[in-house]
């Protein structure tokens, strides 16, 4: 991109290898300080995402971060109001061409009412469990829009960490949405599914056949949804906001409905019922 | 007895001709005679079975007799040529058909979901125990070839113990005749297509299911009288959280008729399989979890297993046959019916209540 330039990074020694091979070690440097910085973009999905926003946002800088942690909504939200548009979700699937195309073709209803959307992304604990619980609430927000109701129950599977999240949720227009985000599975493994069923089609992805599948009235139509990749596209997005080019793709109001149902289905996930959203 | 003669009581549910196929073709089972009163499905139950000619009679071997016709199940069940009936009303009349036969002494292979309440599928399970006779709910999918390739492993301990559990049983939207009668069929998807994924995880995992939340309505034709959409988190005996979604929401255009979806999550590796899907099952086995393990190299990735393309009817009924012979219980029996009836019970309650429901547990010592 030649917008941007990566000009640091506070990196665990494993994955500043990664980065590396991607970006060119010239340009990976390990940054003491923000100095020189415009754009923080904060990977961490642990408790500890807040207070490293907060230090950039008050270093004067602007901030993506991936995902606070649950027990950091309430603050994340604090800080997303006070930050006077310098802070961002990361909103990834909202770039990523296998959520967006069977979105765009939901929108439209050539397929019908939506009446049925189940996102599913279990891995291991490779990813951060924060980032991929909000990750699936954003796509269930994405294809079903406003949230009734959701019940969750979260555990934790072979550690002691919450590492698991099942969620239920119930759509202001009476969709039925199932959400499940896990990363207890082995290492390596990653399985997603994507399904939204409507009145006259459905639409799906699985991270197997890794195609999206537009099931309709013509009988299965297979598209190949891999043009940009999703990180690529948001960073693009975010820096034209910020540089004042384009209002983002993402609206805050988005960021906002996703931070409420994340709250709800952590509240419900300790409650006997489903929490209003 | 070395060989157990069957009679077929009523076609309101398609899985009968299936039945009815594993019954002419195995070695241990005779079709005696069947028994249709309902005039719509007696012509075809007369052409495909009765009659010599009839296009299901070429599966029977050699041994296989004439198979008798009656208008009335009561002249199937007074007759003393028959040890044991297959029963696939419509769900509202599963007990009178199974305490009609229990009291004629005949076994009993019974249609899902076993009744359209509680009461009455307490009363099926004490019927044939006062009786003495044994009862099978009909779940053949415990016999698909994937199903018993992920038992067999659970048993060997290759995924260690099951800590998480999901399954799902879609079908397209083409459900018709008396399942869209709420008084025949005591709902719709809930009632009709939780009971396979539910019953899987229950046999894999060896718990119960405790708790059930659920969502459900009728989205997909709004049309209809019954539910047809929903989604179900079913927590187990341990703490185990899984999930079961039944609906009915594939499009005409798809595929395959629906799915019977299981993944299964183990302290040492993970199996899923879906029954449609060429019978083959993916399992991630050796190594664990654990960071430790990825870096000893002690994955081994996935160990891909494709059966034979058998018909789990065959399978399921050659279980109750030889049950009935050598006097043991079926793998599967009424009690396991029972549960899928507290689980339909519980979800539907949930659905209209917002919250958890608890699960009761079997009253009797069960049979």
């Amino acid at each position: 991109m030649n917008s941007v330039r990566l000009v640091g990074d506070v990196l665990l020694e494993d994955r500043r290898s990664a980065y590396q091979a991607v970006l060119g070690s010239e340009y990976v440097t390990a940054a003491a300080s923000f100095h020189g910085v415009d754009l923080a973009d904060v990977a961490n999905g642990h408790a500890g995402c807040v207070e490293i926003c907060r230090e950039a946002l008050d270093a004067g800088i602007r901030v993506v971060a991936h995902g606070p942690s649950a027990g950091e909504l309430g603050d994340f939200k604090k800080l997303l109001d006070d930050s006077d548009g310098r802070l961002r979700l990361a909103h990834s699937v909202r770039f990523d061409n296998k959520y967006t195309l069977p979105h765009e073709e939901s929108s439209d209803r050539k397929l019908g009412d939506v009446i049925t959307v189940r996102v599913i992304r279990t891995g291991s604990d490779e990813r951060d469990f924060s980032v991929e619980e909000l990750n699936v609430f954003d796509a269930l927000l994405l294809f079903g829009g406003e949230v009734q109701r959701v019940f969750t129950r979260r555990n934790s599977v072979l550690s002691d960490d919450v590492n698991t999240s099942l969620s239920v949720i119930r759509y202001s227009n009476k969709a039925i949405g199932y959400g499940e985000a896990c990363t207890a599975y082995r290492r390596g493994y990653f399985y997603e599914v994507i399904e939204v069923a409507a009145t006259d089609g459905m639409l799906e992805y699985d991270s197997f056949s890794r195609t999206n599948r537009i099931i309709g009235d013509d009988g299965i139509e297979i598209v190949d949804s891999y043009h940009v990749t999703p990180l690529q596209a948001m960073v693009e997005d975010y820096v034209a906001h910020f540089r004042g080019d384009r209002v983002s793709s993402v609206p805050d109001a988005q960021t906002m409905e996703l931070l409420d149902l994340a709250m709800a289905s952590l509240a419900s996930s300790v409650s006997p019922a489903a929490v209003t959203a | 007895m070395n060989r157990l003669r069957m009679g077929a009581i009523s076609f309101d549910h398609g899985h009968q001709y299936g039945w009815c196929g594993a019954h002419l073709q195995l070695p241990m089972v005779e079709l005696v005679a069947v028994a249709e009163w309902i005039p719509e499905q007696v012509d075809r139950v007369k052409s495909v079975l009765v009659s010599p000619e009839g296009a299901m009679r070429a599966l029977a071997d050699e041994r296989q007799g004439p198979v008798r016709f009656h208008e009335d199940y009561h002249e199937l069940l007074a007759r003393d040529d028959i040890d044991a009936v297959s029963i696939s009303s419509a769900n509202r009349y599963h007990l009178e058909h199974t305490e009609a036969a229990a009291n004629a002494g005949k076994h009993v292979i019974l249609e899902k979901p076993l009744a359209t309440n509680l009461d009455d599928a307490t009363e099926i399970v004490q019927v044939c125990e006062t009786a003495g006779v044994h009862l099978s709910t009909a779940y053949p999918t415990r016999f698909s070839p994937p199903a018993m390739e992920a038992k067999r492993r659970i048993d060997r301990g290759e995924i260690g113990e099951i800590v998480s559990m999901h399954a799902t049983n879609h079908l397209r939207q083409s459900t018709a005749g008396w399942f869209l009668d709420p008084e025949l069929s005591g709902g719709g998807t809930i009632r009709d297509h939780i009971v396979h994924g539910t019953d899987l995880m229950r046999w894999f995992s060896g718990k119960e299911v405790v708790e059930i939340y659920a969502e459900g309505d009728t989205l997909a034709r709004p049309e209809i009288e019954v539910d047809d959409v929903a989604m179900l988190l079913e927590t187990f005996e341990g703490g185990i959280v899984g999930s079961c979604d039944p609906s009915w929401n594939r499009p005409m255009t798809a595929a395959v008729w629906g799915d019977v979806m299981v993944r299964l999550l183990g302290t040492e590796g993970a199996i899923e399989f879906d029954i449609t899907g060429n019978y083959i099952s993916r399992t991630l086995a050796g190594g664990g979890q654990s960071a430790e393990a990825w870096e000893a190299g002690a994955i081994q990735g996935y160990i891909t297993h494709m059966s034979y393309q058998e018909d789990s009817n065959l399978w399921y009924v050659k279980d109750f046959a030889e049950a009935i012979l050598d006097d043991r219980k079926p793998l599967v029996d009424g009690i396991d019916g029972w549960y899928g009836v507290a689980c339909i019970e519980a979800a539907y309650e949930s659905v209209k209540e917002h919250r958890v429901v608890e699960v009761p547990r079997y009253p009797g010592n069960g049979a």
